[in-house]
């Protein structure tokens, strides 16, 4: 032994951890099946078996300092192998969903997202903009003739409202990436060696600096793109797939808002935009690309389990409001072309509600995985892990 | 007073010498044609690490001088009844009742004895057998032998082994309408093969049962990340044993099987398919001692050889634990705590490779061997529907019935998994119970 290290537990993080979804986390019994099953996971200091012990420890620092968490695609080949049902790919998600707690920045939006109670708070104040907006800029029952949803709500109020909220939330999760990368620095620098399977000592990273972390973001982009850690994955071969299609879906969506935005900036353009036009075409396929990339998701999710693991409040809020921000996305736009002026009204502002609850929520719920675990493997790249 | 005992193995004949020695009238039968179970496969074994000759010789001697023992092998229980209905007014238990909750006794024990049929297999030789070997000399047809679980053939005219008790050949079913069979019988000069024998029913009535079935090899080819069935030099631990035994296939040589050269490095895979909620929940309690027990084999064969022993937890209770520090300190002995999740195989030499994490220094080890054994565990031999009532048994498929009202007796490896030392003991009390259950009538 190296030298005497005083455990000290935190039991209420352990609870913590318990309540967040990995509430199997004690039947572990360190055989380590898992850290040799796990195709993501390197030869030196493997993981999820380390992260089990210290989960069982409730050694909080360890964890959310711990780039290998991230790492962890959630694939659950270890928890279909482990031989004792103890779930380590339910536990390194609960993990995930304590560290967008601990990171979360202001930390009452993290609480915020974490529990179901508060959901309707977090309803409400889009709810109560939406009415606001609607009685400053008219009379909804006065619409009629062709649907133009700039009649109910005009797109510079919009605009600026979603765009605002981005800013903040891009902030806010710029303030949660930089603290984590922060503590991945400083932690690799205090690991101490023994029966904690740390093996032996990291050399202390120093940071990169902006040149060496652009350099490491490049490779670990390529491979997001690229999505192989999906891959790996043996126990549910079909999730790549899924994944892949939310994925680019999700982009899709995000540049054809961006390109409309700036159509109507710039260009003069007055959606609705022509049905077969460039823009219009690419978002009509990314949003069937989410649909159908999420209902294969919700679909395994409550049919298997075993292989997927089990859903926390933290997977549901993020595969919940996504979901349905696609749904009314859809239907707006289906009831618009059906001239169904009261469907599409209705179905447009529980569109614009759940996609203001997504943004704000971005940097708290499971949306900010696109974040940490993006600087995590720019932290793996950079220190060779 | 007469008992029944079920199963030729270390169990079984510990509590049949037990009962005839106590001056009763016992029957003892066996599925095989031999007796001694899976002691009868073992190189050696515990504690004293004696050959099994040395074990069951003694005890088949004890069965010989005993006129109170008929010993029928290749024998199975058909049925079980009691008289006048009463064994199914006593043992029919409430649907379903808790575990730990006793069946009730309606009236204590059944005061009459208990009809069993036993189904009798052809052996198709018959007493006047002298175990000479003209048959097999004769014979052509190969068969995979079973007692080395399928690593050599045999004629199908064979010797189980050459301590098998009773001495006598056998015929497999497979020979029967060949040329071989009738070759065969022509060269034997006693007159001792019956082409014609046929499967009998005998009818029995005893006082109480000792029911000592054993156990079985957990089927290793359900392990599928460890490569047993695909990879030829990946075995299990009883294999192993008849790898080393002298009367094994190769004749106690330890070999790689692809290429029968001596494994000189291999690795020791604990708990294959045991404390595992994908395959045996439980711990088998011997498979720790039996890998330390079988390094000892290579150690002593070879000095060259070098073991490493993957386990989760050493299990080496009471005095086996000097066992375990003796192995522990040979320096060509490594022990590694990380259960081996993976083997593999390389194409080129046919050495598996055995991953595991080693937990001590946190690194993901690939160990290349020239063999891996798999030290998998005691499954339960499933009860077939012999009994007259319902019997419970545990989640894992061991008998958890408390039988006793019942006048039946289970003992050894089909209760729990065992070593032979508690097998015996245990079979030494139901011996005692059989008894008293008898006395009582």
């Amino acid at each position: 032994m190296a030298e005497a290290y005083l455990v000290e537990p935190d039991l209420k993080f352990v609870q913590q951890l318990m309540d967040l979804g990995g509430g199997s986390l004690k039947k572990c019994y360190q055989c380590a099946t898992c850290s040799v099953v796990c195709n993501s996971s390197p030869d030196a200091r493997p993981f999820p078996r380390k992260e089990m012990i210290w989960a069982q420890w409730g050694l909080k620092d360890r964890l959310v300092k711990d780039p290998d968490v991230w790492l962890c695609h959630q694939c659950n080949d270890c928890s279909v192998r482990c031989p004792r049902g103890a779930r380590p790919g339910d536990v390194l998600a609960a993990v995930r969903n304590y560290s967008f707690l601990h990171y979360a920045f202001p930390s009452f939006m993290g609480k915020a997202v974490s529990e179901v109670r508060y959901l309707p708070l977090l309803f409400a104040l889009p709810i109560l903009l939406l009415l606001a907006l609607l009685s400053l800029t008219g009379n909804p029952a006065a619409l009629g003739g062709a649907i133009v949803f700039e009649e109910l709500i005009p797109h510079a109020y919009l605009d600026a409202g979603f765009i605002t909220l981005g800013l903040l939330s891009l902030g806010s999760i710029a303030v949660g990436a930089r603290r984590f990368w922060k503590d991945l620095l400083e932690n690799s620098a205090s690991h101490a060696a023994g029966c904690l399977g740390d093996g032996e000592k990291e050399a202390p990273r120093t940071d990169p600096g902006s040149e060496g972390f652009s350099r490491h973001l490049l490779s670990a982009l390529s491979e997001i793109l690229r999505h192989s850690k999906f891959k790996d994955c043996e126990a549910n071969p079909i999730r790549y797939y899924a994944h892949l299609a939310i994925f680019y879906g999700f982009m899709g969506l995000f540049l054809t808002t961006t390109l409309v935005f700036l159509g109507i900036v710039l260009g003069g353009i007055r959606p609705p935009l022509a049905p077969f036009s460039a823009v219009k075409v690419l978002g009509n396929l990314s949003a069937l690309a989410v649909f159908g990339g999420l209902t294969v998701v919700i679909y395994q999710r409550i049919t298997q389990k075993e292989q997927i693991g089990r859903s926390s409040y933290y997977d549901w809020f993020f595969i919940g409001s996504l979901y349905a921000i696609t749904i009314t996305g859809i239907l707006t736009e289906g009831a618009r072309m059906a001239r169904m002026a009261m469907m599409a009204y209705p179905l447009y502002a529980i569109h614009l509600i759940f996609v203001f609850v997504l943004l704000a929520c971005l940097p708290y719920s499971k949306f900010a995985h696109l974040f940490y675990r993006s600087v995590a493997m720019v932290y793996a790249k950079y220190s060779g892990r | 007073m007469r008992i029944l005992v079920v199963g030729g193995g270390i169990s079984g004949i510990t509590a049949a010498v037990e009962v005839a020695e106590v001056g009763h009238e016992v029957t003892l039968i066996e599925k095989n044609p031999y007796l001694g179970g899976m002691v009868a496969r073992m190189n050696r074994y515990f504690p004293k690490l004696c050959p099994p000759s040395c074990g069951l010789e003694i005890n088949f001697k004890r069965i010989q001088r005993n006129k109170r023992i008929r010993v029928y092998t290749l024998a199975e229980v058909e049925r079980i009844s009691g008289r006048a209905g009463d064994l199914e007014q006593i043992r029919k238990p409430s649907q379903n009742p808790p575990l730990a909750e006793k069946i009730e006794d309606k009236g204590g024990f059944p005061d009459r004895p208990l009809d069993v049929t036993i189904r009798l297999n052809p052996r198709h030789v018959n007493e006047k057998c002298t175990a000479c070997g003209q048959c097999a000399e004769a014979c052509s047809l190969e068969i995979p032998n079973e007692l080395n679980y399928g690593m050599d053939k045999i004629k199908a005219a064979y010797l189980p082994h050459e301590m098998a008790f009773p001495m006598r050949y056998v015929l497999d079913p497979r020979i029967l309408g060949t040329d071989d069979a009738h070759r065969c019988a022509q060269a034997c000069a006693y007159q001792a093969i019956d082409l014609s024998m046929q499967p009998k029913r005998l009818e029995i009535q005893v006082d109480s049962i000792v029911w000592a079935t054993g156990w079985q090899p957990y089927d290793a080819t359900r392990l599928d990340n460890l490569g047993f069935g695909r990879y030829p030099n990946v075995i299990t631990n009883v294999m192993m044993e008849r790898l080393a035994a002298p009367n094994g296939p190769t004749g106690g040589r330890i070999a790689r099987p692809s290429d029968g050269k001596a494994a000189l490095s291999v690795a020791f895979v604990q708990c294959a398919g045991s404390r595992d909620t994908n395959h045996l929940p439980y711990c088998s309690a011997v498979c720790c001692l039996a890998s330390l027990k079988q390094t000892t084999y290579l150690r002593e064969q070879n000095p060259d050889s070098r073991v490493r022993i993957f386990y989760i937890d050493v299990r080496a209770p009471g005095r086996l634990e000097e066992f375990y520090a003796k192995v522990k300190n040979d320096e060509k002995v490594k022990l590694t705590k990380g259960k081996v999740a993976r083997i593999t195989e390389d194409p080129a030499t046919r050495d598996p490779v055995v991953e595991a994490e080693d937990i001590v220094s946190g690194e993901r080890v690939r160990v290349r061997v020239d063999l891996a054994v798999l030290a998998t565990g005691m499954a339960p031999t499933p009860l077939k529907s012999q009994m007259p009532m319902e019997v419970r048994c545990d989640e894992n498929g061991f008998i958890a019935s408390d039988l006793s009202e019942t006048g039946i007796y289970p003992v050894g490896c089909v209760r729990r998994p065992s070593d032979v030392a508690s097998s015996v003991r245990e079979a030494t009390a139901a011996a005692l119970k059989a008894i008293q259950s008898g006395a009582r009538k």
